[in-house]
């Protein structure tokens, strides 16, 4: 395993500004912890960082950090990075003994050609790195599969893989690592003349009664049903022909 | 066309679109992406129009993996309406998306095949965007 080396200082401002003043001054804050120590916020130069981790063993180099006079050996535990620009936001380095182990996630190499691909299936990657538990020395750059024995349909589990010396892979046996899928094919779709855009059903607009309403509502003895009374002509109209001869006898 | 199955509210409130999208902005799935440079929302058709114009050009072989999902209604009021009378009715779907979104996936094709497909499909959408790879 590669091991590199790498300066940083010890920072004492925190918060997204000085932050960002750091960043536009070519480093990048970082936060080292791990160990019996306390987390310490740090300073560290940006090209330094990215050339320590364009090594072969990628984000997994072991880094002797130099903290003033003190070195440590840590391993990068996170790393952000702007989504737009990829730039390095801030790093976090995980101090670590070289005597005990480590959990790791080690990226997955696929070696061969498989027949199904020459079929017109696709390779696809279910898995690309996978979590393994080693001594920070042994930790492997990759771990590779070969899929030359691969047809359509056919797929490759964790329980395949082999690692060489004391490695212990973590992931589930049976996990598919890499499978051949067949080809999608396009669907035609006869054109409609316009389509009815249905508006989803909203969540909670039928009411519906509490358990405790319904138990009550239970309790309750139920009312009698309605008697069905026929249906009487209106009062109004019976007294309209009583009003109007006495209007007559008044004008008399 | 993409629009949820069951929601909470009929109608939302329009937002903002301040910052980048942290999350889903790295090629997750396939080996290439198609990925969002600027704010905008992205409706239901042109999200179609990307993937069909995608499955088009790469005809069989390769897969497709779409990002983003239309889940804000937005309304409109009908047309020679006077202001007033509260809030119109639902009209289209749109997905929000931040710079930095991964839009579309695809993986099973050459490069070549990939960025012009993209390209193809970045035409279709309503905001700048870039062809990246798997790192």
């Amino acid at each position: 395993m590669e091991k590199v080396s790498l300066e940083a200082e010890i920072r004492e401002k925190t918060g997204k500004g000085s932050s960002g003043r750091l960043r536009r001054r070519g480093y990048i804050p970082a936060i080292l912890y791990g160990g019996k120590e306390k987390a310490q916020s740090l300073i560290v130069n940006t090209k330094d960082l990215e050339r320590a981790l364009s090594s072969e063993a990628g984000e997994n180099v072991i880094i002797s950090l130099k903290v003033g006079d003190k070195t440590r050996t840590v391993i990068v535990k996170d790393l952000q990075t702007d989504p737009v620009r990829e730039d390095l936001l801030h790093v976090d380095l995980c101090q670590i003994s070289l005597r005990e182990r480590l959990k790791a996630s080690v990226p997955i190499e696929v070696r061969g050609e498989a027949p199904g691909v020459k079929e017109g299936g696709i390779l696809q990657h279910r898995l690309r790195e996978i979590e393994v538990e080693c001594l920070p020395t042994e930790i492997p750059e990759s771990i590779s599969v070969d899929v030359s024995e691969l047809g359509i349909g056919d797929s490759l589990h964790v329980k395949d893989l082999r690692v060489i010396g004391d490695i212990e892979i973590l992931a589930d046996g049976e996990e598919s690592v890499v499978s051949i899928v067949p080809p999608t094919v396009e669907e035609v779709v006869p054109p409609t003349p316009e389509e009815v855009v249905a508006e989803p059903e909203v969540i909670g607009e039928e009411k519906e009664v509490p358990p405790e309403e319904a138990e009550e509502a239970k309790k309750k003895p139920a009312p009698p049903p309605r008697e069905v009374k026929e249906a009487k002509p209106p009062a109004k109209e019976e007294k309209k022909p009583e009003k109007a001869p006495k209007a007559e006898e008044k004008k008399k | 066309m993409l629009m949820p199955k069951r929601v909470k509210h009929r109608k939302q409130q329009r937002g903002r679109m301040r910052g980048k999208a942290f999350r889903g902005s790295r090629v997750s799935f396939g080996e290439y992406g198609l990925q969002a440079l600027e704010p905008s929302w992205v409706t239901t058709r042109q999200i179609e129009a990307a993937r069909v114009a995608l499955t088009h050009f790469i005809k069989r072989g390769g897969k497709i993996w779409v990002r983003i999902f239309p889940d804000k209604p937005v309304t409109k009021k009908p047309l020679e309406t006077r202001m007033g009378k509260g809030k119109g009715a639902p009209e289209i779907w749109v997905a929000v998306v931040k710079p930095g979104r991964m839009l579309f996936e695809l993986a099973g094709v050459s490069e070549s095949i990939a960025q012009e497909a993209m390209e193809r499909a970045a035409r279709k959408l309503p905001l700048k965007t870039k062809f990246v790879q798997r790192r």
